[in-house]
């Protein structure tokens, strides 16, 4: 090969300096009946009779419209004791071999929802389940269940056919800033979804870079609109900043301002308005509590008590914290870095350890899935702290 | 052919059930024509439980009665079989179907039987018609069997084939890994397989992000490990408490065990052992400006060359740079990343036209420690809010007409029709 070496004549483009603040482009919202999962994960109960779950597989998510199986089972809730080897042995398999990927619990009916996979190898298959007021596990069937779904394949296709003036198809090799119809490329993998006011809010994470986006996306699923979506930065103290992928979160008023409340990757939670979601905008959280090292919140609800309002936080590697809400319109950010606990006052309840999924189940309880104490995992519902 | 063996079997045994019937009531007895448990499959290879040698009364009682779930499980039910039989006392039976078909009682599970797990089936005749009618001297006795679907034999295959980033030296606030399987893993989680190892040979803690989901590829060949981004950012909690994990002028070795199952469930052929070299952060905006091309001559399908002068993340590497020709639209040919992930080559399907290109970078390209065009992985506030925005970069460059040797040996253009 003869090389010859250029000269670097360098150009940046102002047109892509958009720091991820473009609106995701058009989707295709796909409609049907008996929708298929590769890998269910995360769970957000919407709109009266619609779940919504997410494919961590394929990145999409799915609107399920229940109906009336979603008020099947007997309202309200009950302890179960073994629940991964008892919905193993109802599906069949060993314990050992069955993944449960998200539970939530149904406002309305007080049943809760567990998503999970059953098997771990080729063979795995994606299972929806509820848990009734009687205890009962029921695997709900989707064979009739008319559903929405947006997002598309992740990773597309090795090639994109292009086609060219005259009709000729030429394919090109994929790069996906080509083919990223519903900017869902790069997430990878859902890590939280809420359903707030007609919009579905989901966060993400990407396996291959450190930003990821928050995205809004309106319900129902538009033919041509698949949302807006915002990268999310965290300002360290005053001092620097970086992006800052939102792991969960929460909505919550602060000063009657619609707001989400949301654990960053990094530890810290943020404040930031739901108005500044806007696309082109660049938000930063205010930062409003640190939790240090193994204090990663996993799930996040919001209750009342005592006329207080508090935020529980589980997590994977410690117990559950709770935090009052109250300082959280005065919290600014935290403005230097502080070797202990800062931001607002946190408590650990040492009580609840090995909470895997926390949802709320009423005003006084929470639904915990949550270490047994001889292996495998309990559903039980607790009282508030 | 084991399942045809088997479908064979069940028929058989039909043959026999359908030669000896049983009258109301009777016991039945050990005979060749008594009720029997049988694994059976379809010929569409679904695996059934069949209870064959049924008296024809009470298959036609089954047929036409509108039972429970309950009902039925209580005449024939299949549990998961456990260690401890006392544990499973409160374990419900396996989900599926009961219907009597081609003159068995037949049990569809509502999800195939797994390979090597082995059931346990019960089939308590004391409901049917033929014990409730008073004649049997003895209640019938419940038939309690074992089955299990064989598992074919397998042996370790799958290997960790790459790790990234492949070279030997990584700065200190070094973000994330990717780890290469030769199959696709199964999806059991990741993260207690992958360990770091200090000088001593010692764990260092915590190093790596513990989350509830894992970072795979669509085919699940390929893992992300983050290092723990609280710890790697400066100036918050974690890193305040613990530092981070990576120390500069400190040996480490990823370790990555053979315990980590396939998605054939089997374990790795063997563990995997990386040693890297830490040096100082790296906290410079990648500057492409400093890439370096290697422009291959026109009319070949030569490769064009990018070098960089620190490593690149081999994930982005695949998706956010491209070659676009004159008018935008990108080239189609085959990536290759090498040289520790310091270059970047594009072998084009047809060959290169002389004329004008452009390397189009996204801004979403990192290196090894987070780092963007035009933007640091930590950058201070006051220049964030300006121009340190992450932006993409486009690199125009030239392929030239196709150089001929002159008699003297020097390399000169050919000429082309019609000139340039």
């Amino acid at each position: 090969m003869s090389t010859i070496r250029f000269c670097l004549l360098l150009v940046i483009v102002g047109s892509l300096a958009v720091a991820g603040a473009r609106p995701a482009a058009n989707s295709e919202a796909t409609t049907g009946v008996a929708p298929e999962f590769q890998y269910i994960g995360k769970l957000a109960f919407g709109p009266e009779g619609v779940l919504f779950a997410a494919d961590a597989q394929e990145v999409s998510i799915t609107a399920l419209h229940l109906g009336e199986e979603m008020a099947g089972g007997t309202p309200g809730t009950r302890d179960v004791p073994a629940i991964d080897r008892k919905v193993a042995a109802l599906l069949g398999i060993d314990a050992g071999n069955l993944l449960i990927t998200d539970m939530v619990v149904d406002p309305r009916t007080r049943n809760t929802w567990l998503s999970v996979m059953r098997g771990l190898g080729d063979g795995a298959v994606p299972v929806l389940l509820r848990v009734d007021g009687a205890g009962e596990l029921e695997v709900v069937s989707l064979d009739e269940v008319r559903y929405t779904r947006i997002g598309v394949p992740n990773p597309p296709p090795a090639e994109t056919p292009l086609v060219l003036a005259g009709g000729r198809e030429i394919p090109i090799a994929n790069y996906p800033d080509q083919v990223d119809p519903a900017g869902l490329i790069g997430v990878q993998t859902i890590t939280h979804m809420a359903f707030i006011d007609g919009n579905l809010f989901v966060s993400g994470l990407s396996n291959e870079e450190f930003a990821s986006k928050m995205r809004v996306i309106p319900y129902p699923f538009q033919v041509a609109d698949a949302g807006t979506s915002v990268e999310i930065y965290h300002g360290s103290h005053g001092q620097m900043e970086t992006f800052s992928p939102v792991f969960t979160f929460v909505p919550y008023e602060i000063d009657g301002e619609p707001s989400i409340v949301a654990s960053y990757l990094c530890t810290p939670l943020v404040k930031f308005p739901i108005a500044a979601l806007e696309p082109g905008s660049k938000i930063q959280g205010t930062t409003i509590a640190e939790f240090g090292n193994r204090n990663r919140p996993i799930d996040m609800i919001v209750y009342e008590k005592d006329g207080e309002d508090y935020i529980l936080l589980s997590n994977n590697q410690r117990g559950v914290m709770k935090v009052p809400t109250e300082p959280f319109g005065a919290a600014d950010a935290i403005a230097d870095p502080i070797p202990d606990t800062a931001g607002v006052p946190f408590e650990t309840i040492e009580s609840l350890e090995g909470v895997r999924q926390l949802d709320r189940l009423d005003a006084s309880r929470a639904m915990l899935l949550v270490d047994a104490a001889g292996g495998g995992l309990d559903l039980e519902a607790v009282a508030l702290p | 052919m084991r399942q045809g063996a088997r479908a064979a079997a069940a028929v058989a045994a039909l043959a026999l059930a359908a030669g000896c019937s049983l009258t109301d009531g009777q016991a039945p007895e050990p005979a060749a024509g008594a009720p029997r448990i049988l694994l059976a499959a379809s010929p569409s290879g679904q695996r059934t439980i069949d209870v064959a040698g049924l008296a024809v009364a009470d298959l036609a009682h089954l047929e036409r009665a509108a039972l429970s779930r309950d009902a039925w499980q209580a005449i024939l039910r299949v549990h998961v079989a456990q260690a401890d039989p006392a544990a499973s006392a409160d374990l419900p039976p396996v989900l599926g179907d009961h219907a009597v078909r081609d003159g068995v009682l037949r049990f569809t599970p509502r999800f195939p039987f797994d390979a090597g797990q082995r059931y346990t089936v019960v089939f308590d005749p004391s409901s049917l018609p033929s014990a409730r009618g008073g004649s049997a001297p003895t209640p019938p006795r419940a038939l309690r069997t074992m089955v299990e679907v064989p598992a074919p034999e397998r042996e370790p295959s799958t290997r960790v084939v790459a790790v990234y980033p492949t070279g030997p030296d990584i700065p200190e606030n070094h973000l994330r890994l990717y780890v290469v399987f030769s199959a696709p893993m199964g999806l059991g989680a990741g993260g207690a397989h992958v360990r770091l190892l200090d000088e001593r040979g010692q764990p260092v803690a915590d190093p790596f992000l513990p989350l509830d989901v894992d970072l795979w590829n669509a085919d699940r060949t390929r893992y992300t490990v983050l290092y723990d981004p609280g710890r790697v950012k400066r100036g918050i909690l974690p890193n305040a408490e613990m530092g981070r994990p990576l120390s500069a002028d400190r040996r480490y070795t990823l370790v990555i065990d053979a315990a980590w199952r396939d998605a054939a469930g089997q374990p790795l052929v063997a563990p995997f052992r990386r040693e890297y070299r830490v040096g100082p952060p790296r906290e410079r905006a990648l500057d492409p400006a400093a890439w370096q091309l290697d422009v291959p001559g026109g009319d070949t399908r030569d490769p064009l060359a990018v070098r960089f002068p620190v490593p690149l993340d081999y994930g982005l590497l695949h998706r956010a740079l491209h070659v676009a020709d004159d008018s935008g639209r990108p080239l189609a040919g085959e990536l290759r990343v090498d040289q520790g992930e310091t270059r970047w080559t594009l072998t084009p399907r047809a060959p290169w036209r002389p004329g004008e290109y452009r390397l189009v970078a996204a801004p979403t390209l990192e290196d090894i420690a987070g780092n963007r065009i035009g933007r640091p992985f930590e950058v201070a506030e006051a220049e964030a809010r300006g121009p340190a925005r992450a932006r993409g970069a486009v690199v125009p460059f030239r392929i030239g007409d196709p150089l001929v040797r002159t008699r003297s040996g020097e390399s000169r253009p050919a000429a082309r029709p019609g000139g340039r």
